[in-house]
This record gives C-alpha cells, sequence and structure tokens, in this order.
C-alpha cells in the first residue's frame, strides 16, 4: 500500500542530496556566497569565510552517505525501513548543529536555511518510517500478541469464574470492533493504544515491556494504568477495558458465571405486540 | 412521493415542494410535524437515520448501539475529560434510547426564562396546556407495582430512612411489560418513543417523511430560508449519490443541540448574536452501583423508575439506571481478578444515576467530518456539584443496606462506609477524576426577544433569517435541571401553533 510513492520519495531525496554534494564540492564558495546574498536584504549576516576544506571534505562525505542511505531505502523502502531513523539520525544532527550555530554563533542565513531544511528532511524520514511501520505485516502479529496480553490481564482465566479472555475469540472481536469504527485509523489507534501499554510498563512502572511480565504483575501494570493520576493514561485504559468487557459480557457463556440470565427478557419479548418477529429471529438464532 | 421514503431505496434525486420542511424526527421535530400537519399543512420530516420499531431491537446492547446511537455510541464533547454524550440516530432521534423519564421544567426555572433570558409566554401557566397536551399524547404516568423492582425499591428504602424526598418517574409508556432494555430501543414498542407515536400520528394527518438522508444545508435566497438540501444514505450509511431537495416556506431545524447548530453554520445562516453553537449546557452525570447481601437482579425492571428530588433545586437529580452486564462491566473498577470478583456478584448489584444540571457551558461548531466539534470543560463547581451527588447517592445505598459503592470516581473509587460517602459530597476534586457521562445536550441556539442576546426569538424563529425555525433542545436559554424531552416537546407544540399562524 503506497509503496510507489515511498520509493519515489526516497529516490528523489538521493538525488537531491546527490546534487546537493556535487554543489558543494565544485562551487564552495559560490554555494555560501549566494546564500549570504539571500540574507541580507533581511538584516542577516554573512556565514565567516573559511579557506579550509577540512570541513569541506567531511560534509561531501557526508552527503555521499546519506545519498547512499536514501538511494538503498529507495530500492525496498519497506525491507529497508530499518535505515530511516540512520537517515533521519544524520539529519536531525545536521539541522539541530546549524540551529545552535544561528543562536549562539552567528545569524547567517545558511545556518538557518539548513536548520529548516535538514529538520523538515529529519521529520518527513521520521514520517515515512511511521508510516511503514504502521501499515507492516510485522507489526500486525506484534499487535495480534499484544492483543492477548492484554484482555488476558483484564480478564483472566480464574478466580471467581473460570472463563478468561483466552478461552473466547475476544482478541479477534475487539481487533474488529476498532476496524469496523474506522476502516482506516481503528487498527492503528489501536496499535498505538497497545504500545503504550507495552512500552508505558518501563517508562511508568519500570519494570519490563508489559508482554515480558508475569500474568499477576500485568493485572498490576493495568491496574497502575487505571489508578493513574494522568487523565490520558486513564482514559487509554478505560477506552481498552470498554470495548473488551463490552465484548466479553455479552458472551451468553459468561452469563451464567456472573449469575446472570437473559430468561426475563426472553419472556418478555416473547409476550408483547411484536412477539411473532422476536419468536422467529430467537428460533433462528438457536436453530 | 410515498407518504414515507427510504433515502436507501431512492433511486435518484428527489426534488419535493412543500409549507414547511422538518430536519430531525426527535422530541421536537416529531412533535412539529404532527401539530402542523395536524392543521392541515404539508410538511416534509426528514431524518439521517432509519425507521426501527420494536421488531428490530433485540436487547442486544452493542448491535442496538451500532444500529440506533449516533457513531456507534461514540459521540461526546472534547475537554479534560473528554464526556461521553450519547445520541441516537433514528426516527425518533434520542427518544428511541431514552429512558422514557418525563418531567416538566421546573416553574422557577421557567420563571427564570421568562424574567432573566426575556422569553415571552414560557411561564408555567402559559406553558402547562402544551405540557398537558404532550403528556396525554404520550400516556405519561408514574411507574406501575408491575414494573418497579428491587433495585427502585431499595433505593427508594433508602432515600426514605434518611426522609429526603423522592417519587417514582412518571413515564411515556403504553403496555409496559418492564422489559429492561429502555436506552437500547423497547422491544414492544411500549415506550412512546417518537418513531411509535408523533411520527406514525403526523403521516396519518399526512405528512411526509425522508429517512437515512442526511441534511447538509439549509437554502437560503435574499436572506429567507427557502429549504434543505441533504444526501441519500445507503444501509451502510455511505452517500448514495443522490440528493433531496425540498424547498418550503418555512424551515424547522431540530437536529437537537449539537447538530442543530452546526448546520446553521455551514449553511451560512446570518448570526447576529454571535451565540449560535455557545452556551452548550448538558447534565453530567456519572453512574454509582452498590453492592448488597441480597439479590437485587436490577434487569428485571424499568431501569430509571425511581428518583430523588430533594436536591434539584441545587442541580443534582438521581435517578435509577441499571444497565445489562456488558454495559455495567466497563464501570465497575478494578482490572483482572479483582473485576471478575465484582462482575460475580451482579445480581446483588443494585444501580442509580447521579446527574447534575451545569453551571460550565461548552461550544459547538461545525467540524470538518460529519459530527461537529463540541468543546466543554466542567468546571470546579460542577465538579463539586458532581461529587456532593455521587457522595448522596451513596449514602442512599449504604441508607439502604448495601456493603459497599463503585462511586466511579478514580481516586476513590470503592467507599466501604457512610463516612467516605459523606467526605466524598464536600470533596473539591478535579472534573478528570470523575468517569463521566452526560446526556440531554441543550441551550446552543438560546430563544429570547432580543436579537443581540438570543440566537431564536420566543417561539424559535431564527433572529435574522425569515422562515427559519429552531425547534429542539437549543432553544433552552439555561439548563432545564430535569430530563428535557417533555420540555423540549411543549415548546415544539408551541412552535408549531406560532409557524402555522404564519404560513
Amino acid at each position: 500500500m503506497l509503496d510507489r510513492p515511498l520509493r519515489f520519495l526516497f529516490a528523489a531525496l538521493a538525488a537531491a542530496f546527490a546534487a546537493t554534494g556535487l554543489l558543494f564540492l565544485c562551487f564552495p564558495d559560490g554555494t555560501i556566497a549566494t546564500l549570504n546574498a539571500a540574507g541580507r536584504p533581511f538584516g542577516l549576516p554573512p556565514a565567516p569565510p573559511s579557506a579550509l576544506r577540512f570541513w569541506l571534505s567531511l560534509a561531501v562525505a557526508y552527503m555521499v552517505l546519506v545519498t547512499l542511505l536514501a538511494a538503498t531505502i529507495a530500492r525496498d523502502p519497506r525491507g529497508r525501513a530499518h535505515l530511516m531513523p540512520i537517515l533521519a539520525a544524520g539529519k536531525a544532527t545536521s539541522s539541530l548543529t546549524c540551529l545552535a550555530y544561528f543562536v549562539g554563533s552567528s545569524p547567517a542565513l545558511v545556518y538557518l536555511a539548513n536548520a529548516l531544511v535538514d529538520g523538515s528532511l529529519a521529520l518527513l524520514v521520521l514520517a515515512a518510517w511511521g508510516f511503514v511501520w504502521a501499515t507492516g505485516d510485522a507489526a500486525r502479529a506484534r499487535d495480534a500478541e499484544l492483543l492477548r496480553a492484554v484482555l488476558e490481564a483484564l480478564v483472566p482465566r480464574g478466580g471467581a469464574f473460570p472463563t478468561g479472555a483466552a478461552d473466547t475469540d475476544l482478541d479477534a472481536a475487539v481487533a474488529r470492533y476498532f476496524a469496523a469504527v474506522d476502516p482506516r485509523l481503528g487498527a492503528l489507534g489501536l496499535r498505538l493504544m497497545l504500545r503504550a501499554v507495552e512500552y508505558g510498563a518501563v517508562v511508568f512502572e519500570r519494570t519490563r515491556p508489559f508482554s515480558k511480565l508475569s500474568p499477576e504483575a500485568r493485572e498490576r501494570a493495568l491496574a497502575a494504568w487505571e489508578g493513574s493520576r494522568l487523565g490520558p493514561r486513564r482514559q487509554l485504559l478505560a477506552s481498552l477495558k470498554l470495548v473488551a468487557l463490552l465484548h466479553f459480557y455479552e458472551r451468553p457463556d459468561v452469563w451464567a458465571a456472573i449469575g446472570y440470565d437473559d430468561g426475563h427478557l426472553r419472556r418478555k419479548l416473547l409476550a408483547g405486540p411484536n412477539a411473532a418477529a422476536h419468536a422467529a429471529r430467537l428460533g433462528a438464532r438457536s436453530s | 412521493m410515498t407518504p414515507t421514503l427510504d433515502g436507501a431505496a431512492a433511486r435518484g434525486d428527489t426534488h419535493e415542494l412543500a409549507d414547511v420542511v422538518v430536519v430531525g424526527s426527535g422530541a421536537g421535530g416529531a412533535v412539529v410535524a404532527h401539530e402542523l400537519a395536524g392543521r392541515g399543512k404539508d410538511v416534509v420530516l426528514v431524518e439521517e437515520g432509519a425507521w426501527r420499531t420494536g421488531k428490530d431491537f433485540t436487547g442486544d446492547p452493542r448491535a442496538m448501539i451500532d444500529l440506533l446511537y449516533r457513531n456507534r455510541g461514540l459521540t461526546g464533547a472534547f475537554g479534560r475529560p473528554t464526556i461521553p454524550i450519547p445520541l441516537g440516530r433514528c426516527v425518533g432521534g434520542t427518544t428511541t434510547i431514552n429512558s422514557g423519564t418525563c418531567y416538566r421544567a421546573p416553574d422557577y426555572v421557567l420563571d427564570a426564562w421568562a424574567t432573566e433570558h426575556g422569553v415571552d409566554g414560557v411561564r408555567e401557566p402559559e406553558l402547562r396546556p402544551y405540557f398537558e397536551r404532550v403528556e396525554a399524547e404520550l400516556n405519561v404516568q408514574p411507574v406501575p407495582d408491575e414494573t418497579y423492582g428491587r433495585n427502585s425499591r431499595l433505593f427508594e428504602r433508602g432515600a426514605a430512612a434518611l426522609g429526603w424526598a423522592g417519587a417514582r418517574i412518571p413515564r411515556n409508556a403504553r403496555g409496559c411489560l418492564g422489559t429492561g432494555v429502555c436506552a437500547i430501543g423497547c422491544p414492544q414498542d411500549a415506550k412512546q418513543a417518537m418513531h411509535v407515536s408523533y411520527v406514525p400520528r403526523a403521516l396519518e394527518r399526512g405528512a411526509r417523511l425522508v429517512t437515512r438522508c442526511r441534511v447538509e444545508q439549509v437554502l437560503c435566497s435574499n436572506g429567507r430560508a427557502i429549504g434543505v438540501v441533504g444526501r441519500f444514505l445507503d444501509a451502510r450509511d455511505r452517500p448514495t449519490g443522490h440528493e433531496l431537495r425540498v424547498l418550503a416556506r418555512h424551515v424547522v431545524v431540530a437536529c437537537g443541540a449539537l447538530l442543530t447548530p452546526a448546520l446553521l453554520e455551514q449553511s451560512a445562516v446570518p448570526d447576529p448574536s454571535g451565540l449560535r453553537g455557545r452556551n452548550l449546557h448538558i447534565h453530567p452525570a456519572t453512574r454509582v452501583a452498590a453492592l448488597f447481601d441480597e439479590e437485587v437482579r436490577g434487569w428485571e425492571e424499568v431501569p430509571q423508575a425511581y428518583n430523588v428530588h430533594q436536591f434539584t433545586r441545587e442541580g443534582i437529580f438521581i435517578q435509577g439506571q441499571f444497565v445489562p452486564p456488558a454495559l455495567e462491566a466497563p464501570v465497575l473498577p478494578g482490572v483482572g481478578t479483582e473485576h471478575k470478583a465484582r462482575m460475580a456478584a451482579y445480581p446483588r448489584l443494585g444501580s442509580f444515576g447521579a446527574l447534575i444540571s451545569d453551571e460550565s457551558a461548552g461550544r459547538v461548531r461545525a467540524g470538518r467530518g460529519r459530527f461537529p466539534r463540541v468543546t466543554y470543560q466542567l468546571g470546579a463547581a460542577d465538579a463539586r456539584k458532581l461529587g456532593r451527588a455521587i457522595g448522596l447517592t451513596a449514602e442512599i445505598f449504604f441508607a439502604a443496606g448495601a456493603r459497599e459503592v463503585y462511586s466511579g470516581v478514580h481516586s476513590r473509587p470503592v467507599l466501604r462506609s457512610v463516612a467516605e460517602a459523606r467526605a466524598l459530597q464536600s470533596a473539591s476534586l478535579p472534573a478528570a477524576d470523575f468517569e463521566m457521562m452526560a446526556f440531554h445536550p441543550q441551550g446552543t441556539a438560546r430563544m429570547g426577544r432580543d436579537g443581540k442576546t438570543a440566537v431564536t426569538d420566543s417561539a424559535g424563529r431564527v433572529h435574522g433569517t425569515p422562515g427559519l425555525w429552531v425547534g429542539d433542545a437549543s432553544l433552552f436559554p439555561t439548563s432545564c435541571k430535569v430530563n428535557p424531552q417533555i420540555t423540549i416537546m411543549a415548546l415544539a407544540t408551541r412552535l408549531a401553533e406560532h409557524l402555522a399562524a404564519d404560513v
């Protein structure tokens, strides 16, 4: 899905990086002079001149590296998505150091321009990485594992009654629900919530990731989400709990265990003016 | 056009002429359509949802929420916290999925509307004939013994022990069997929601009904409303590509206080007061459950049958609110084995709702999607009031013999004594501490004679746009302090009288 635009994006980046590298190599002073001239109408001082070419050789080496990275990713964005954060790290470093020089050394346009351009590119590459992650098969399989872990902690086997989430198809029902709420964003929302629970255990409870905990520790971790003083954290757990328990406790095989029966509802359905319609439906369901 | 047109079945664009087109078939729109049709006016009533009846209502919570609630029940207001506000989306609107409670707005509220907000003709003696007319149409009666069950009786016992005033709730029902699932559609059609009362009677009187049609614009010409345009929706809620266009001498917008101002805004209707969409009031509520030693079996009765009105003047009302296990489980505190133990005691649970009428106000704006952008921040005074309401509810439960109370307050989810209940009554807790829903949105197109301080005049005419009316709870200048449906219907009856005179 949308792999062609991704390939095109990274190929375009590779071409742009190569062109910029060549430009710096062939016309180092001309490029800086052009940017200095552009900054002059805004009152920005020129970048300090430098006759030393050592930094230029490092810059060209950096441009070669990011060009090759982008070109490599462009051939298989999904298979080589692990290179995207490396590329983003290079661009972010370039952006942040220039920003620091702009603020702390000299407010030259060349620093500002590089901070903005490379910062934007770092965000763009990270967004592509997030997109690949959000739509990838590996993450989907991981979602299923995490969802089962969370549901089995919400409704474990044993305790007041034997049936737990593991005895049902609750995981499939919950996944279907999220997908039905919003076909495009539902699964992604669930994924983000599950990842928050997984790594929230590390961040908030200072334990291992949720899926690595014992069943008892998982229950404690979810209880900590529910009792958290952070509203968004409580609301996230409340959302998962709402959907999970809505589906779990609508199961007739659970009702007997909690002392509920739908005998009253059935009797009333079959006693009123719409009895024939309800009888037909209930008959069809039981057969 | 046949008397009823299902938008999903429409095979092309449809153009209609009428005296009046009414948008929304809930407590306001259905009554306006019925009253105008009864006066011989040619009325087209347009509803976004489908026409379902008791034959379709199975009592299965999730399936019925999907069938009857807007956005699968996932509608609400953004704030800290975000507050769910469930709405109906079907013929009958929210009356199809409410609990059938019928209270008139109290006299002191109506007096305040008249004196403080400049609304003419709404004092109790003036509105009384309209209330009586509506109540007669809907057979409003207190809950009878046969369907008054243990959850309500226990709570009544607790309130009586404390000396606090309460009474059985008057409801709009005919032949109620106490099936216990009012809020997910009455399978017997006993609850006299609009889809079994005013709407069919309006059709008998000659009105036409269009279902599954989302009105997206009020048409105006030379500053006057002249009709509406809507899109037909298929059975899966997607636009069919065909549209409805109704040209009419008057347009009544009655989509409820969240959707009405958004429709007016997206139609670029002038807003001379600048108040459209502002002044959103809701009734924030928390469901409070209690564990008894004895069996309650609260699902075998009318779920909302008893009301404590001791505290109504201070904006607190406490009403029965028992729900099926799938809806109760998510709000009981705890996870894992602790939560399972609580659910295993489900037959011994009692459950009541603590509701408040708010002083805070939110805002509705037309959103980019199909649902408006609703923002609301519960203020500190209202948070205190809600804490007090929950504490009072808990105290009544303890007086009735409860062992522990599940409060819906995050910082103190389980109350085990009267002392803890009383402490909650005076606690200052942040709004985000409450497990909250809200009902009864109102106030977003407030009425009043002065066009500078009100969106509509006292009858519901939109100031500055002749031919355009608002006919729902948007009209209320303040919170009506009780369940609003009867007040909406009374005002809609009165609106129809004025409108008929204008046609």
